[in-house]
């Protein structure tokens, strides 16, 4: 086998490990923040980047990098929607198409929209994808001292409106919304989780 | 409250952890593999999302400086459209660099503390447009006034997917913004930012 066979295969092996690697989670990010008719698209999208730029995709934090390729792409979606969409988003003010709502918890979701767009998707990394502020970081192209800072931040603020919220509607902090699934994971966020690393 | 504000946020999570989803050993996934992998590069610029046009609003957080780089002065044209018709101008733009990490949050002096840098530009300045794709963001203001070192008609700010967040400052299309960069390079910690009556005294006081 020559050079250049070898290393084309050894590039195809590589992207095969992080096909496998990433190709469900990916799926339920964007899920989470998508329209399910654009989940396919985006899912290519991202795993065509991955291709393309496989040798920059870190070995050890392939999923983040991924989470941060996805990121962009949905951003670059709402973009190439149509003009009447796009004028519509600008007068609004919005970025990105609105992500699925939270599940039977309003008043947590006009809790995280009170956020910066970066500290609401450190919150959804966190939470969600089970990301440790290193993966995080890596996500986002963040240092992991500033991600755990913001949210540490962001968490107290949060606390302190859904706080608010309780006491304006009688509803106790961390009280069972109505709706909400059934028993949250076990995983420790921090430390392990759909994504970690 | 962590602990319940940790649950809430799990129980609220719109797709479960262990939600079904196509399986990385399907036929479906194996497609996919197989066309991604036939893709050259050629075909990927002209496919992917992340090549689309620019967008039109989309805040971009402001950079921390830190990587070195240097302001590059380019001649632009550009397109006046008025009843379909293209009426090219010219017009001078100056690129910063928005920058890498570096600057750790919490670093930064007290705004009281800043002082001006000397040989630095600042100027103030509307977002015009904000451009990206997955390999960075393009941020482009008209300068409204030149407060140092400079008399460009446009301010590009350049940054890239690593550009470190300070204190979610965010660009928006139509708003002013005042910036001082040295070295090429837009300085973070309260020297760039939102255009406020705080911002400009200081601004007034440093180069006036």
């Amino acid at each position: 086998m020559d050079v250049s066979r070898q290393a084309s295969t050894a590039r195809a092996d590589r992207f095969d490990a992080v096909f496998a690697e990433v190709y469900e989670p990916l799926q339920r990010y964007l899920r989470r923040r998508c329209r399910p008719d654009d989940v396919e698209d985006l899912v290519a999208d991202v795993l065509l980047v991955v291709w393309r730029r496989l040798e920059d995709v870190p070995a050890d934090l392939a999923l983040p990098w991924c989470y941060g390729v996805a990121r962009r792409c949905v951003a670059n979606r709402a973009r190439t929607a149509s003009r009447a969409l796009r004028l519509v988003q600008r007068l609004a003010g919005e970025r990105q198409p609105e992500p699925p709502p939270l599940v039977g918890d309003p008043a947590l979701g006009r809790a995280i929209s009170a956020l910066s767009p970066i500290d609401q998707e450190i919150v959804r990394l966190w939470a969600w994808e089970g990301l440790a502020p290193r993966d995080i970081a890596a996500a986002l192209g963040l240092t992991p001292n500033a991600v755990s800072i913001r949210l540490h931040r962001a968490k107290s603020k949060l606390a302190a409106e859904l706080g608010k919220e309780g006491r304006g509607a009688g509803h106790q902090p961390g009280e069972a919304p109505s709706g909400a699934q059934s028993a949250p994971r076990t995983t420790d966020a921090t430390t392990g989780g759909e994504g970690s690393t | 409250m962590s602990d319940e504000l940790e649950n809430r946020l799990r129980r609220a999570n719109p797709v479960a952890t262990d939600a079904t989803v196509h399986p990385a050993d399907g036929p479906g996934a194996a497609i996919l593999r197989r066309t991604v992998m036939s893709t050259d590069d050629e075909m990927l610029t002209g496919s992917r999302s992340g090549a689309e046009p620019p967008l039109w609003r989309r805040p971009v957080v402001l950079g921390v400086a830190g990587a070195a780089a240097a302001a590059a002065v380019v001649i632009t044209v550009v397109a006046v459209t008025s009843d379909d018709a293209v009426v090219p101008t010219a017009a001078t733009t100056v690129t910063y660099d928005l920058g890498g990490s570096g600057t750790v949050m919490g670093s930064c002096v007290p705004f009281a503390d800043l002082e001006p840098i000397a040989g630095a530009a600042a100027l103030a300045g509307t977002v015009v447009s904000i451009d990206g794709d997955i390999d960075g963001d393009l941020v482009v203001l008209e300068v409204d006034r030149w407060y140092a070192s400079g008399d460009a008609d446009r301010v590009a700010l350049r940054g890239t997917p690593e550009t470190v967040s300070l204190d979610g400052v965010e660009f928006v299309v139509g708003e002013e913004y005042l910036v001082t960069a040295a070295d090429g390079v837009v300085q973070p910690c309260g020297m760039s930012g939102p255009a406020s009556p705080e911002l400009e005294q200081a601004y007034d006081q440093w180069y006036g």
